[in-house]
């Protein structure tokens, strides 16, 4: 038990020093600032959704299934941002080898990096899950000293399931890939593979806990006898303090259970991805020469489509943007059918502000310079000048942002309906924005770079860069759709957009001569 | 062609590393540079190959100003740390024409030079191979072809007999031979004497950031070993 805690507590130290901050006291006050205001704004989302889901839910008299719906939606999210993790934290890591050379069972060092896992799915269940039982309590659902612990318990047990889960698939993902080998397209594949069926996974628990309000509803309706857990998450939080044991008591059964399972063959898997492959047959006439610049550009695209969690933790908008563009032409005469009942927003201002939200979740460039680390010698050492590699990092995310906006875009404006010249500023504002979004990671980065992390996953979800980055640009993407919004009252939306599109390229010019120039200093001070 | 003069580096938290250290190392020249842990070496070969700034002095490569014209100065270098970290995301071939590119070496000139370094060092059959599953020694071996097939006129390495086997260790004395023969210069740091005493046309000692001695190795050496000179200089310098 000693040696469990002495590594879990080494394990919770690494991840908080992900977060860390350094530098002088300003530095550090701005990035905790700008992590505090993150949070804040999470919390804002979660409750407001929170509140408005328990205002209907009160008026058709089941207010306690808000216990049940906001617990599932976390457990899905948080399997969502956590199953890739698993992989690269708890089946991975540069500390692997230090670890199992240790006098402790496989199963500790297991559990100990799980550890930090469930953190991070603490996280997540007590933004969904709390602001859930403030609003039962506003919409009189009932409060008090012996509900509100009740729900920090439950929500300390809750988080247990969406780790055992994601510790499932890490492990599947770290088995196939020790035992297919470490060859990129496979590793890439298997990534997507995992994130639609995670993806399916949740669809389909949206569709039970729908069937289980249509039960409590009174209709009729299958309910699938895997949603019962959070039946007791509901109803032990709700008072029953034997079904909430049951249900933690489960939880926890279920997780060392699993990782028992799993130690089994965690240093095989650990070794198996460790294990020297030989690559193909070489040809050295097939060597071909390039430019600097499109040698860094070439190392950048390989870097991203080389690390599955880098990818898949900023290309999920990127992928959903074309995605929309086809179901929009695809479903054109039923989204016509909706539109024509929806007042308020201008259909041109929420179109642009969705892609716009969809491109601020590409934070390529928030993690580009922390993922360097310890290599980042090659690039300082390289006779290119520092802001032309600053450039290129930059002009790498428009590039792989441009053909989804394009698709996307396009999809967007002819499904809407929006016309040719609205499409066209659609998808000129979309690279302005890009632009801007990929500039201003780069200079996060710079001011908050992280580069002895353990592993690329830390860097790419927990480092304060990449949250900062990524929230900073939904902010952006909110600010500019209501300034938008408010300019539509002047002009036409295809001005106001263009007026939008020319501030971003201000910013532009003003971010890339920052980084031509203090960027540029500060990267080889790094 | 190596110019360093009155080199001061002090880190942000006010700690002097080097202090006026000037040294100059001439064209067909391996110059030694030894020192205890934390005497400034590593500190002294990463400013001189541009990947660290500092705070005075100015250091100049084949006449190029490391820090006004880096990019000029970095074009004539190789530089290679004690451990180098390689991008494990690519294979050695990707790797080794990744620094080509940045080195703009021609298509033909490339492949030959590959060839070459690849097959007298033991890695061709492994240059497909992703960088992830190399040894310690492969990816030094693979950081060394690194910067050979660049033709450095300054070649700087920081402890570059570490990991090697060896027979990559006299392959490796060889080729520092070689650019010696063409005009160039090597400029290394190392904890081996023997190799030092050996291998090197002169020999600069550091202790705590100060330059204490440097010269010809004959000179340094005198009818001693470089090892008796070195405990000597250094222990008098910590009794002092």
């Amino acid at each position: 038990m000693k040696k469990f805690l002495v590594l879990t507590r080494v394990q919770l130290r690494a991840l908080l020093s992900t977060l860390r901050i350094g530098g002088s006291r300003k530095r550090a006050a701005s990035g905790w600032g700008a992590l505090a205001l993150a949070a804040g704004l999470c919390l804002y989302l979660s409750g407001s959704y929170s509140f408005a889901l328990g205002g209907q839910l009160a008026a058709l008299g089941a207010l306690d299934l808000l216990l049940l719906m906001m617990p599932a939606a976390a457990v899905a999210a948080g399997v969502l941002f956590t199953a890739l993790a698993a992989q690269a934290v708890v089946f991975s890591g540069r500390d692997s080898d230090l670890l199992l050379a240790l006098p402790v069972p496989a199963l500790t060092v297991l559990l100990s990096k799980t550890a930090a896992l469930y953190v991070e799915n603490l996280v997540f269940c007590l933004f969904f899950v709390l602001p859930a039982g403030a609003a039962r309590w506003w919409f009189g659902g009932g409060g008090g000293a012996a509900f509100a612990l009740r729900m920090v318990l439950g929500t300390v047990f809750l988080a247990l399931v969406p780790t055992v889960l994601a510790l499932g698939i890490g492990f599947l993902l770290g088995w196939l890939g020790a035992r297919l080998g470490s060859r990129r397209g496979i590793n890439l594949a298997l990534c997507v593979l995992t994130a639609g069926v995670v993806l399916l996974l949740v669809l389909r628990l949206n569709g039970a806990v729908s069937a289980l309000m249509a039960g409590e509803l009174g209709m009729d309706s299958d309910v699938p006898f895997w949603v019962l857990p959070f039946r007791f998450f509901q109803e032990g939080v709700c008072g029953s303090w034997g079904k909430l044991a049951l249900f933690g008591l489960g939880a926890l059964a279920l997780l060392l259970g699993a990782a028992a399972v799993l130690a089994g063959r965690y240093r095989q898997v650990l070794t198996g991805l460790k294990a020297r492959r030989r690559g193909g047959s070489l040809r050295l006439d097939r060597v071909q020469a390039a430019g600097p610049r499109r040698a860094v550009l070439r190392k950048e695209a390989a870097r991203y489509f080389g690390t599955p969690i880098y990818l898949m933790n900023t290309g999920l908008g990127l992928i959903l943007l074309p995605a929309a563009g086809i179901a929009a032409v695809v479903m054109k005469g039923r989204l016509q059918g909706l539109l024509a009942q929806m007042g308020g927003i201008p259909v041109p201002v929420l179109a642009a502000g969705t892609v716009l939200l969809c491109l601020s979740t590409a934070a390529v460039t928030g993690s580009s310079i922390s993922l360097e680390g310890k290599t980042l010698w090659i690039l300082r050492g390289a006779p290119l000048p520092a802001g032309e590699i600053l450039e290129v990092k930059a002009a790498f995310q428009v590039l792989i942002t441009a053909p989804c906006l394009l698709v996307g875009g396009a999809g967007i404006a002819w499904g809407l309906d929006l016309g040719w010249a609205m499409g066209a500023v659609l998808v000129l504002a979309g690279l302005a924005f890009s632009g801007f979004c990929a500039l201003f990671g780069l200079l996060v980065n710079l001011c908050f770079p992280r580069l002895d992390a353990i592993s690329d996953a830390a860097v790419v979800k927990q480092s304060a860069a990449a949250m900062i980055s990524t929230f900073a640009a939904m902010a952006a993407a909110a600010a500019c759709t209501l300034a938008a919004w408010g300019l539509t009252a002047l002009v036409s939306p295809e001005a106001a957009w263009g007026f939008l599109t020319l501030v971003l390229l201000a910013l532009c010019a003003a971010l890339d001569r920052w980084l031509a120039t203090h960027g540029a200093k500060r990267f080889l001070e790094l | 062609m190596l110019n360093i003069s009155h080199y001061t580096k002090t880190y942000p938290g006010g700690k002097t590393a080097v202090e006026d250290l000037t040294l100059h190392v001439s064209p067909g020249e391996i110059c030694g540079f030894i020192g205890r842990n934390g005497a400034g070496k590593t500190t002294t070969l990463r400013a001189v190959a541009g990947v660290m700034g500092f705070t005075e002095g100015t250091i100049t490569i084949a006449g190029r100003d490391v820090q006004k014209d880096p990019v000029g100065a970095k074009s004539v270098t190789a530089f290679l740390p004690d451990n180098p970290d390689l991008y494990e995301f690519m294979s050695g071939i990707e790797y080794v024409n990744f620094i080509a590119d940045l080195y703009a070496i021609p298509s033909k000139a490339r492949q030959e030079r590959i060839g070459r370094y690849g097959e007298a060092f033991g890695l061709t059959s492994d240059l497909g191979s992703p960088l992830a599953g190399y040894s310690h020694g492969m990816k030094q071996k693979l950081a060394l072809i690194s910067a050979l097939i660049r033709e450095p006129q300054l070649l700087i390495l920081d402890e570059p007999f570490v990991g090697l086997d060896p027979a990559a260790s006299h392959l490796l004395k060889g080729y520092l031979g070689d650019i010696c023969a063409r005009g160039g210069a090597v400029f290394f740091s190392t904890h081996v004497l023997e190799v030092a005493e050996k291998l090197c046309h002169t020999i600069a000692i550091i202790q705590d950031g100060r330059l204490i001695r440097h010269g010809p190795t004959a000179e340094v050496v005198g009818d001693g070993s470089l090892e008796d000179v070195f405990l000597g200089l250094t222990e008098r310098g910590t009794a002092q």
